[in-house]
């Protein structure tokens, strides 16, 4: 019964945040408004319903699928690296990506047919080669020791972040675009919903169906082992498909950051630590938070829209000191 | 009839062997007690055992089948390794957390069924844990986290059960009914069983078989009238002792 109203919670305040979304804007209209445009344009100012259906509900779907796959990423993540810091940035998968993004963009790929078809494989890739290089740094003797994981991923990231910065001031011609593509935003139209969400969805599936392995790997690695997981598989497997999403979020909207560490902490706040309801439960409240933190983004210095990575990193880098306050030695004697 | 069989193995970590030409077997039905003094091989054995280790040679065989031919999921319904310290990253509830010792039966997606919920009740019943089953195992003292993953370890219903120092950090009432507990399921279920343990005189009351390591080596087999004397006693622990005739068992007394 707790269980069912938590969930029902996370749901109606989802619902609640994308209507508030939809309703935000340079002209704010009301949630009846809304829900008019929604279900009966005809009964609307065609003005009106033309701004809230194509401009801002692709936007608000993005909104929901990014923010879904980096707090689902960061389940993943926190669950595989048994630390709750731990979020898609820590492991390189978003500098990854981002390189892969500006390679692509500096190869003029971002002006083909397929949209942002060309532009996510890059980020993928740059991503999946990034975590496959701390894998390879990280690994000793065969073993790959959680704590060097973490500390080849933070070194990589920053090496990473270096030469994107440095490729981005080479060519300054193309500095707005790869900018713009790299620092978050949510402003976009369908095709990066339907290319983000084309990979992301799925993601999100394979991920959850990795709930149970997530759980047992909590209680160590010779536990792990003694419950018939095999462990290198179960985590490249729970690497890439966290990877694979973070990847996509950063191809669809750019870097954003906190939202994949702060979602599974308010996710286990409602639902539980079981991670069969952790996955679903930080990609409700990604996308809440995410959708939030946009709607900021939007009005708090309107007409400017600043970058939605600022917000949350706003919101997220207290969040980040209070875990690392309160939390990590705890984490740290278990 | 199960038989896990350790034949002359050789393993260790880093440049060091730590178990040097080992070889042992466990039985259906049989207790077998692994001690010796600190440092000398003992959880690294028993982690050879559960596969959980290379091994650099000599081999381990299941009911005759090499076991490095069992997948990992198939193995872990054979063979169950219950290490003696475990990381507790979640606040499961303790019979949650009970509940993952049915992952090899259910593997990644089956739903746990009410048969599993069976087995885990019947095993936090017998281990005393029934009043803390929705209690986060994070809020746990060392003594009750012990009695779950043993708890757990159980529910796995493997064939061969192998358990690290299951008894340190319990008090004397939860050691005595564990160590009854396991000597009866040996019993009953036929199952082969495997725990080290430092404290001999536990080791001798429970065991069918002990074996003593020393020095990466297996320095003495077989029951524990057999193998417990003072004499060896004095050569690997540096320890003079006598031995008092219980009726059950000989007690150890240290001079």
């Amino acid at each position: 019964m707790m269980r069912f109203v938590a969930w029902a919670a996370l749901v109606f305040l989802l619902l609640a945040t994308a209507v508030g979304s939809l309703a935000i804007g340079n002209q704010t209209d009301s949630p009846l408004t809304v829900l008019a445009a929604l279900f009966t344009p005809e009964s609307v100012d065609p003005a009106t319903a033309t701004i809230i259906r194509d401009m801002r509900v692709p936007r608000v779907m993005l909104g929901i699928i990014v923010g879904a796959a980096l707090g689902a990423a960061g389940a993943g993540y926190q669950g595989l690296f048994r630390n709750p810091l731990a979020d898609p940035f820590i492991i390189g998968a978003s500098s990854g990506a981002s390189l892969g993004i500006t390679v692509a963009v500096l190869a003029g790929w971002q002006l083909t047919a397929l949209g942002l078809g060309p532009i996510s494989l890059a980020g993928m890739a740059g991503a999946l080669l990034t975590v496959w290089l701390v894998y390879a740094i990280a690994s000793v003797a065969g073993e790959v020791p959680m704590l060097s994981l973490l500390l080849a991923g933070i070194a990589v990231s920053s090496f990473l972040g270096a030469v994107v910065a440095i490729m981005m001031l080479l060519h300054d011609e193309h500095l707005i675009t790869i900018f713009s593509s790299i620092l978050g935003t949510l402003s976009g139209d369908w095709n990066r919903v339907t290319v983000g969400g084309g990979i992301i969805i799925p993601g999100l599936l394979v991920l959850w169906s990795m709930s149970r392995p997530l759980d047992v790997l909590g209680f160590g690695d010779d536990a792990a082992q003694s419950l018939g997981l095999s462990l290198t598989r179960v985590r490249i497997a729970l690497v890439v498909t966290a990877s694979v999403i973070t990847a996509a979020a950063v191809a669809a909207a750019g870097v954003i950051g906190f939202v994949g560490l702060i979602a599974p902490h308010v996710a286990r706040m409602f639902v539980g630590p079981r991670h069969h309801g952790v996955v679903p439960a930080s990609c409700l409240v990604g996308a809440i938070l995410l959708l939030i933190s946009d709607d900021l983004a939007r009005t708090v210095f309107a007409p400017t829209e600043i970058p939605v990575s600022l917000v949350s990193a706003l919101l997220g880098g207290p969040f980040f000191l209070y875990l690392l306050k309160s939390r990590s030695t705890r984490w740290g004697t278990n | 009839m199960t038989q896990l069989e350790a034949r002359d193995i050789t393993c260790g970590y880093g440049k060091d062997d730590v178990v040097r030409g080992a070889s042992l077997d466990v039985n259906a039905g049989e207790v077998l007690c692994l001690s010796g003094p600190n440092g000398s091989g003992k959880t690294t054995l028993l982690r050879a055992l559960a596969r959980q280790l290379p091994l650099r040679s000599g081999g381990i065989t299941l009911d005759g089948t090499d076991v490095g031919r069992f997948s990992p999921a198939e193995f872990s319904r054979h063979v169950a390794l219950a290490p003696q310290y475990e990381r507790r990253d979640w606040p499961f509830a303790v019979e949650a957390a009970v509940l993952l010792g049915r992952t090899p039966h259910r593997g990644w997606l089956l739903p746990f069924s009410q048969a599993d919920h069976d087995i885990v009740h019947q095993h936090l019943q017998e281990l005393g844990l029934l009043s803390l089953r929705a209690r986060p195992i994070t809020e746990l003292s060392g003594g009750e986290w012990r009695r779950v993953i043993l708890a757990r370890t159980l529910a796995q219903q493997s064939h061969v059960l192998l358990f690290d120092e299951p008894t340190s950090g319990l008090d004397l009432k939860h050691r005595t009914s564990f160590l009854t507990q396991i000597r009866q399921l040996a019993n009953e279920r036929q199952l082969a069983i495997v725990f080290t343990l430092l404290d001999l005189n536990e080791a001798i009351r429970f065991c069918d078989r002990l074996a003593i390591l020393s020095t990466c080596r297996v320095a003495a087999a077989g029951t524990p009238q057999e193998v417990v004397t003072p004499e060896l006693i004095k050569r690997i622990y540096d320890v003079d002792i006598r031995l008092i005739d219980d009726k059950a068992a000989p007690l150890i007394v240290t001079r």
